[in-house]
């Protein structure tokens, strides 16, 4: 609030209208003065930075971790094109396994379902 | 590995789990919402029991035994909807589709009509016998839709692991693989002329037929789990 108040004009002005043993002391304030500006600032300042480095972070690592430690065999310059090692394989084999669950087959759905009796009702 | 691979493969995944996860918490819903309406059904049986030993009035009556009627159709919907989800994947995603439930909900909404219409204690009377037919006719299709829905899933997951299978024997030599895809193989071979066997059945067939399929799916369902093992010991050595 402050900041917008004081503007560079009012500052030159100010500076202008001071003989030369305030014009130190006018010039300091000003410094100060932004310097503070500054400060209130760079906790915002921080978190947004902050927040950059983890998303491209968790980005990065996203990307080495779905790529290969192992050496990637280029079978050509085409990036479309390239060969998986075994480990890469490994990894597929286990991504593809991890979707197969065979505990999804219930055999006992239908038997643990408790039922309505009516049967043996009469009015 | 492809550019595109990279990036479409951990979204699949990421679908597969949410959508995973929604079709549990679905029929947990279902089986909630089932448990709820067979316990308003046990109050209003009871309670009409005790208006019944007592000297009400045939009006009381006839509402009494109308409430017990409408909330045990109530209940046998939530019952039939447990099993509509299961009848939508087969009817999606199986070659043979199922077509007995459709049905029964056009019976439930007649029922419905003929109980709200009822005068008597006699009409009410016959709606309860009707009831009780319609009931069991809902058992057993929905044991039906049971044995066909154990059936389907045995045989996606031989599906997905005969993939997984296949894969891990372009590129790994090993004498237990082989082994194991051998047996898996034949039991493959096996499940798959079972089950083309039993999805040409009928309701009633293949309701005698529960208890065997109930003991097969279980023995299936080992094998697959054997096989699975066999495959993570395999990867592990290969990854060494």
């Amino acid at each position: 609030m402050q900041n917008s108040e004081y503007k560079t004009e009012d500052f030159i002005n100010a500076y202008k209208s001071f003989n030369n043993s305030k014009k130190n002391e006018v010039f300091n304030y000003y410094t100060k003065y932004n310097q503070t500006d500054i400060v209130t600032k760079l906790p915002a300042i921080f978190v947004i930075v902050s927040s950059v480095i983890f998303v491209i972070g968790g980005i990065v690592a996203f990307t080495i971790t779905q790529n290969n430690t192992g050496t990637m065999i280029e079978s050509n310059t085409n990036q479309s094109n390239i060969a998986m090692t075994k480990d890469e394989k490994v990894k597929s084999v286990k991504l593809n396994l991890s979707k197969y669950n065979n505990s999804n087959t219930r055999v006992n759905d239908f038997e643990n379902t408790p039922r309505i009796e009516l049967a043996s009702f009469e009015f | 590995m492809n550019t595109k691979i990279k990036y479409i493969l951990p979204l699949a995944l990421i679908i597969f789990f949410v959508s995973v996860v929604g079709v549990n918490a679905q029929m947990e819903n279902l089986r909630a919402e089932y448990d709820a309406k067979l316990a308003s059904y046990d109050q209003v049986k009871t309670d009409y029991l005790k208006l019944k030993n007592l000297a009400v009035t045939d009006t009381q009556r006839i509402d009494g035994a109308k409430k017990v009627l409408v909330t045990s159709l109530d209940s046998v919907s939530a019952y039939m909807n447990m099993f509509k989800s299961k009848v939508d994947v087969i009817n999606t995603e199986s070659e043979s589709s199922i077509g007995s439930l459709p049905d029964k909900y056009i019976q439930l909404t007649n029922l419905g009509k003929k109980v709200s219409e009822a005068k008597n204690l006699e009409e009410l009377k016959k709606c309860l016998v009707d009831t009780k037919v319609f009931w069991q006719g809902v058992l057993d299709s929905c044991k039906y839709i049971q044995s066909r829905y154990m059936l389907f899933q045995t045989n996606e997951s031989y599906t997905k692991l005969k993939l997984v299978a296949d894969e891990l024997d372009s590129f790994i030599d090993s004498e237990e693989l082989t082994n194991t895809k051998n047996t898996f193989t034949a039991s493959n071979t096996e499940f798959s002329n079972y089950y083309s066997q039993m999805i040409k059945k009928s309701e009633q067939e293949l309701n005698s037929s529960y208890p065997d399929v109930q003991n097969s799916v279980t023995r299936y369902t080992k094998i697959l789990g054997d096989t699975e093992s066999s495959l993570v010991n395999v990867i592990q050595k290969a990854s060494q």
